[in-house]
């Protein structure tokens, strides 16, 4: 089943994403790396120093200064993009399932990368019985449709473990530093953390945080059992228009703190809903942010 | 504490309803959600900002207990025992002479008496039945048996020291006549002097003596009289200054005449003594006398309303009368003989009947078609009928004889011997009294001088013409002339007193009866310069108005007529050193009226005040969520209104 008509393929063909870090692999693609290498396009002199490729001497500026400089070039580089979906119980919820839209979310992104060139590579949070497995490497227009059914196919796992854990246990099957987009709700107190070693690694952070609308401004007045459905536990509120306002406020400055988390981090945040219209997020929203273009 | 109503504490039974509804309010229906992480965060965030929020539920059923016991000790009607009246009636007696004026107490006597009378009036028991009565020189019943506090709190404040003798009997009787039919009444006297009550007082129940004042010290003028020197031109003034206080007073004495100051005085008045002064330099033509004592240099004065005196000073004017006829020598010589005349002789076709105070028509009466004068009328031997009287014939030598020997206007006259050759047959009109008859007359009594009232004059008839009797002869003749002319014309002058005393009541018939033409707008200016107008149509004509010291004008349709003084000259009031009641007080029924009491001092008004805050506090409670989303409502539309306005 396709998860996107014609129409909105064709407009994906016109995104590209933005690299900011120094993240590189060493098959080519698309991306400028910072590298300087052998390919065509000037990009800047350094001294000769023993054991350089002769070729690469300038004599032009030998003539100029009687010192012996060599030509560096931008080389080409294929990036790594990392696809991280949160399947969590807590994800796949109401009828704006979070999962749905994380799930069509990272399969338009990971559309883009393959138009780029680009390593797609996919994983869950929770693996299947919750015991670690590598991700899923998808690259060239060949591989779009196997992108899209792996993303489909991605379901919820309820587990036990951390963020923390599940994150940990992804990073070990990543060697070169890339993009990471991580598509979540981020309902566990381990987020930070994990996040903060996916950043050690090396990788350029997107912290897709996905929320459904009865989550965003749930319509609750009178008493309630507030009822987990990750965990089974249970929290009582006397839920009225005063609190329904505090939770508000509560939840902006929720996400106030990991805007501030990811912008000192040079990370990018995107707090959405799963009603959003994808194409309000990325041909809007993620332009804005920097995470496309 | 103890209670009224102690089957009250039943309705603590509500209670339990109270806390069974909140029990089973308790449950609460179960609601999945995704994940409960951002409601954990939310409560934990709350909890430790706002404590308090985990008592709120809890809070309302507080406040409804509350509530509960709030209105149930409201309906227990707890009291304590306090001291005050615990009399089924209670009626309060207010002095309010002169003296209660005096500043001794704040601000006044009467001030401090309606003080304390608020005070007993605050810790009285809610059933007790007040009447407040002012003692004046008019007793007045202010309020009559009211539990009403807000009520009996006004009457008290409107009650006002006035400038009148004490006069505390008819007060007292007022006072009588109520406990009488009170069940266990309580009568309170609020005044600076005992000993001017009666030894006994009639009052049913028990009674107390509330006395007010302390110091003695008073200095007032008690006398300011006037009398023209023998050749006339100046008048000798005499002040009396009184000082009742215990010490030596020095003062200044200030004479004004027509408000020009004409002697100043420095006077020392030894304690309990009398200085006199005169003053002789007041000119006779001068309408009006001023004393007044400045404030004292040594010594006290408590009481300042008696430091002034006022004297008005009339002009001897005299009586016009017009005496129309053909003449008689014993008639103008009667009326010559009397003072204070001034006499105009015409014949009946000169006569245009203005501006006399008396009209003498003598063997003549107007021309036909001509009306009487407006003035009083002296009728003799008249001709003809008359629109007051019907002359139906003549009478052949009557004997006159006196009908009531008592009236004044005939009064110890001998008459009997006195020889008519005839009179006028005339039948008593029924606005006159006969006072002379034909004592033979076989039929009815032929009047032979009769006078009365009628069409706002006075009107005298001798049926006979003087000169066809030997009346003149007689003694009686100049006496009963003058009678007649001082019933007839009597002089404005004499019917309104020059001084009257504070409270004393003004009757002016008799004056206007004297004014030549009628009255449309009769008022009197008091000292103040207000005005108090008076209704000329009704009888008796009367001004009570006199509570201020001062000097008053009569106008007549807007000018001034005449004035007089009202003085405080009252040696017991401007002795106000107080007196105490005797040691013991007996009532009729021999309790002693002066042992304290205990009265319950109840307090369910309290408790109905705080079960109304606390049902205001648990509605707003209540309705936190409705106010609150009323208020966001509100700063949403005033925020977006000032954005359009933008």
């Amino acid at each position: 089943m396709m998860l996107f008509d014609e129409a909105f393929l064709r407009r994906l063909e016109h995104l590209s994403l933005i690299y900011r870090s120094a993240a590189r692999s060493r098959m080519q693609g698309e991306r400028r790396s910072q590298d300087r290498g052998g390919s065509v396009e000037f990009a800047d002199f350094r001294p000769y120093t023993l054991g350089d490729d002769f070729r690469r001497i300038d004599w032009n500026a030998y003539a100029r200064l009687e010192k012996l400089f060599i030509k560096m070039y931008q080389e080409e580089q294929q990036i790594n993009l990392h696809l991280l979906i949160d399947n969590s119980l807590s994800m796949d919820w109401g009828s704006d399932s979070k999962l749905i839209y994380a799930q069509r979310l990272a399969a338009a992104i990971g559309y883009v990368g393959l138009l780029g060139l680009d390593r797609v590579r996919l994983m869950p949070l929770i693996s299947p019985g919750n015991t670690a497995q590598p991700f899923l490497s998808f690259s060239g227009k060949r591989s779009v449709l196997q992108l899209f059914a792996a993303c489909k196919s991605i379901s919820t796992v309820p587990t036990s473990g951390s963020a923390l854990e599940h994150v940990n246990a992804s990073l070990s099957f990543t060697s070169r530093p890339g993009i990471f987009m991580v598509f979540t709700d981020l309902f566990d107190y381990s987020w930070q953390t994990a996040l903060n070693r996916l950043l050690d690694r090396g990788h350029q952070l997107v912290l897709i945080n996905i929320l459904s609308p009865d989550e965003i401004d749930p319509q609750l007045e009178g008493e309630y059992r507030l009822l987990d459905s990750e965990n089974g536990s249970f929290i009582e509120l006397t839920s009225d228009f005063e609190t329904l306002h505090a939770y508000r406020s509560h939840l902006a400055n929720w996400q106030s703190e990991w805007a501030q988390f990811c912008s000192k981090r040079s990370a990018a945040y995107l707090p959405v809903s799963s009603r959003l219209p994808l194409e309000d997020l990325l041909f809007n929203q993620m332009q804005t942010a920097g995470v496309l273009k | 504490m103890n209670f009224l109503n102690p089957n009250g504490f039943w309705l603590l039974l509500l209670l339990a309803p109270i806390v069974l509804l909140y029990l089973l309010k308790l449950r609460r229906d179960d609601h999945p959600v995704s994940s409960t992480f951002l409601w954990q965060t939310f409560i934990r965030d709350r909890q430790a900002n706002a404590p308090w929020q985990r008592l709120q539920r809890n809070l309302l059923m507080v406040l409804q207990m509350l509530f509960i016991a709030a209105l149930v000790m409201a309906v227990v009607r707890p009291f304590i025992w306090r001291e005050g009246i615990s009399n089924d009636a209670l009626i309060l007696i207010f002095d309010q002479s002169l003296s209660m004026s005096a500043t001794d107490e704040q601000p006044n006597r009467l001030g401090e008496a309606r003080r304390r009378a608020l005070e007993i009036l605050d810790n009285l028991p809610d059933e007790t039945l007040v009447t407040v009565i002012a003692a004046g020189s008019r007793p007045r019943t202010l309020l009559s048996l009211s539990r009403d506090k807000t009520l009996i709190r006004q009457s008290i404040n409107s009650i006002q020291a006035t400038a009148q003798v004490e006069n505390l009997a008819p007060a007292l009787q007022i006072a009588s006549a109520i406990s009488d039919r009170q069940p266990n009444p309580h009568t309170i006297i609020f005044s600076d002097r005992w000993d001017t009550l009666p030894e006994r007082l009639a009052l049913k129940g028990s009674y107390s003596f509330d006395q007010v004042g302390s110091k003695p010290d008073n200095q007032s003028i008690q006398a300011l009289t006037y009398e023209p020197q023998p050749d006339g031109k100046n008048l000798n003034v005499f002040i009396k200054v009184s000082n009742s206080g215990v010490s030596e007073s020095s003062r200044r004495l200030i004479l004004a005449a027509d408000g020009v100051t004409v002697h100043a005085a420095d006077i020392q008045i030894p304690a309990h003594s009398d200085t006199t002064l005169v003053v002789n330099r007041i000119s006779s033509s001068s309408q009006m006398i001023e004393a007044h004592l400045q404030p004292a240099f040594e010594g006290q004065d408590y009481l300042p309303a008696d430091d002034a005196a006022f004297a008005v000073i009339r002009q001897p004017s005299p009586v016009k009368i017009a005496l129309v006829g053909p003449g008689d020598y014993f008639l103008e010589t009667a009326l010559r003989l009397m003072p204070g005349l001034e006499i105009s002789k015409f014949t009946a076709d000169e006569f245009s009947g203005e501006d006399f105070a008396l009209v003498i028509y003598d063997r003549s009466l107007p021309e036909s078609g001509t009306a009487f004068p407006a003035s009083n009328l002296l009728i003799i031997s008249p001709a003809q009928s008359t629109e007051f009287f019907d002359v139906t014939g003549t009478v052949e030598l009557p004997i006159p004889q006196i009908i009531d020997p008592a009236d004044p206007l005939v009064a110890g006259l001998e008459l009997s011997g006195t020889s008519i050759l005839d009179a006028a047959q005339i039948s008593t009109p029924g606005w006159a009294n006969p006072l002379v008859i034909d004592a033979v007359s076989t039929v009815a009594p032929v009047p032979l001088l009769f006078a009365g009232e009628t069409a706002g004059r006075r009107i005298a008839v001798l049926a006979f013409s003087i000169n066809r009797s030997d009346l003149p002869l007689n003694v009686a003749f100049p006496i009963m002339i003058s009678r007649l002319v001082r019933w007839l014309a009597p002089g404005s002058v004499g019917l309104v007193p020059t001084a009257l005393a504070p409270g004393e009541i003004l009757l002016l018939d008799d004056f206007l009866l004297t004014l030549p033409g009628s009255v449309n707008r009769l008022s009197v200016i008091k000292p103040d310069g207000s005005a108090e107008m008076l209704n000329t149509q009704q009888t008796p004509i009367v001004f009570a108005g006199t509570d201020q010291p001062g000097v008053y004008h009569i106008e007549l349709d807007g000018s001034a007529a005449i004035s007089f003084a009202v003085n405080s000259f009252s040696a017991s009031e401007s002795d106000i050193t107080p007196s105490a009641p005797p040691a013991e007080l007996l009532t009729e029924g021999g309790q002693n009226s002066a042992a304290s009491q205990l009265a319950p001092h109840e307090g369910w008004r309290w408790a109905a005040v705080l079960a109304l805050i606390i049902l205001m506090i648990e509605w707003l409670l209540y309705h936190r969520v409705t106010l609150s989303r009323l208020l966001s409502m509100l700063h949403s539309r005033l925020g977006a209104s000032e954005l359009k306005s933008r």
